[in-house]
């Protein structure tokens, strides 16, 4: 089976503008159908056109976000193999990637999701690296990519599924509160199993839990939300483990914005850490993501929030904010030592 | 009133089943005292424990909610939970074994 030829992508740096990637409807051709309404808060809340906010409603589309290839697709480098793209075809490629972690495929999946949702065809350069194309499909990414029917240029390989049981969890799709439960035990007994520090079991667990049931409640994501971790280094005093979760959805800041009048990605993501900040006007809501924050952070760990074009990196000293590319909908990930008292 | 005690599962997460928990109570629990053991419980999540007591004492309006057996990190969501919904006093726990022991000398 042959290969696509290469691709010829559009070299940008990382100060790329945050709005990347999508373009307003009356800049495009009218065959470009449109994806979300952005810009006014009354519209959010479910108002009209005539419901005099000052703010105009924007219509905007996905214009293309391509993933160039690069040896390494996790947390610290995601956002720098997304390259604005106008042609028809969405490319993921992967074809030089020599490490991807948790938070990498389940960025892959929700770009794959939101090009798919858009109408767009979506294209796969297979992995050259044959153990990274072996893990993918150990993760269940050929799965996904027959569900989307989306074209691959060379077959994944067929891997076996009792390895490595106690140190990944595949890449899964829940779409209501059952699932993400089930997600949320599957992921603790795994854990367990696998020897991890128990309260760091029981944290990610709620970590876990949180995080897709943010996703049932709020996301308004039609294709539900994807769940995907996996332990580094086992058995040694670093090692590690990374869990992500993401979404297609309409992102925080649009679900905030119901409640809180309309904000930007970077307001909304850092306004979602706060405690009892949620969509839902009830005096116990809004304690998840804080909660992860904190419990996460003290175990020396690290928690990732990315929705829209804004990304907040959460530790123990520090939270920084910083513009990304656009994409759609929201990841949570996070890094926690497995032996954090080690 | 006599209620039956409710026993949580090892791992609970969704708010979805907190209501799972409490559906065999009836609508109004005034003047009722509501037992719940925890004993099996290994990790709950803080919208699970806030959904319980939401459900328990401000929707169904119970005397007491009472959690038995519980682990610390349980304990003190309940805790936040009542208080941010104003129902601290009628919140009550029985801490587990291991826990109470420390501070019992």
């Amino acid at each position: 089976m042959a290969r696509f030829p290469p691709l010829v992508l559009v070299n940008v740096s990382r100060s790329w503008p945050a709005v990347a990637g999508r373009r307003m409807v009356d800049e495009v051709d009218e065959k470009a159908s449109p994806s979300w309404w952005f810009g006014c808060p009354c519209r959010m809340a479910g108002g009209t056109d005539s419901c005099g906010c000052e703010v105009t409603a924007r219509r905007v589309i996905l214009a293309g976000m391509s993933i160039r290839g690069r040896r390494s697709l996790n947390l610290s480098t995601f956002d720098q193999v997304l390259v604005p793209d106008d042609d028809e075809v969405v490319t993921v490629d992967l074809s030089m990637t020599e490490f991807i972690d948790a938070y990498g495929l389940v960025g892959v999946t929700c770009h794959i999701a939101e090009a798919v949702a858009d109408g767009r065809a979506v294209k796969v350069l297979t992995p050259e690296h044959d153990a990274v194309a072996r893990y993918l499909s150990r993760m269940h990414l050929p799965a996904l990519l027959e569900e989307y029917d989306v074209a691959v240029d060379w077959p994944f390989p067929w891997v076996g599924e009792r390895d490595q049981q106690d140190s990944l969890i595949e890449l899964e799709n829940f779409s209501d509160a059952g699932g993400s439960d089930r997600l949320a035990e599957f992921l603790w007994h795994r854990l367990m199993e696998g020897g991890a520090d128990p309260q760091v079991v029981d944290d990610v667990f709620n970590a876990a839990g949180e995080l897709c049931n943010n996703v049932v409640e709020h996301a308004q994501s039609a294709s539900g939300g994807w769940v995907a971790a996996q332990r580094y280094q086992a058995d040694q005093p670093s090692e590690y483990l990374v869990l992500a979760v993401g979404d297609v959805g309409i992102g925080i800041s649009r679900s905030l914005s119901r409640r809180y009048g309309w904000m930007d990605d970077e307001k909304a993501v850092a306004k979602a850490l706060e405690l009892y900040v949620s969509s839902v006007d009830d005096p116990g809501r809004g304690q998840g993501l804080t909660w992860i924050a904190e419990a996460l952070a003290g175990l020396r760990g690290s928690v990732w929030v990315r929705s829209g074009a804004a990304a907040r990196r959460v530790t123990k000293y520090r939270s920084r904010g910083e513009q990304v590319s656009h994409l759609q909908g929201t990841i949570v990930a996070a890094r926690v030592p497995c032996r954090p008292g080690g | 009133m006599p209620m039956p005690t409710l026993t949580a599962p090892k791992l609970v997460s969704s708010r979805d089943q907190a209501r799972e928990l409490t559906e065999s109570l009836p609508a109004d629990l005034t003047g009722a005292v509501v037992v719940v053991d925890c004993a099996a419980l290994q990790a709950s999540t803080p919208s699970f424990v806030d959904e319980l007591v939401k459900v328990v004492l401000v929707e169904r309006n119970a005397k007491l909610l009472r959690l038995v057996s519980a682990r610390e990190p349980t304990a003190e969501l309940a805790r936040r939970a009542a208080a941010v919904r104003q129902v601290a006093d009628r919140l009550r726990i029985d801490q587990a074994p291991s826990v109470v022991s420390e501070g019992a000398g």
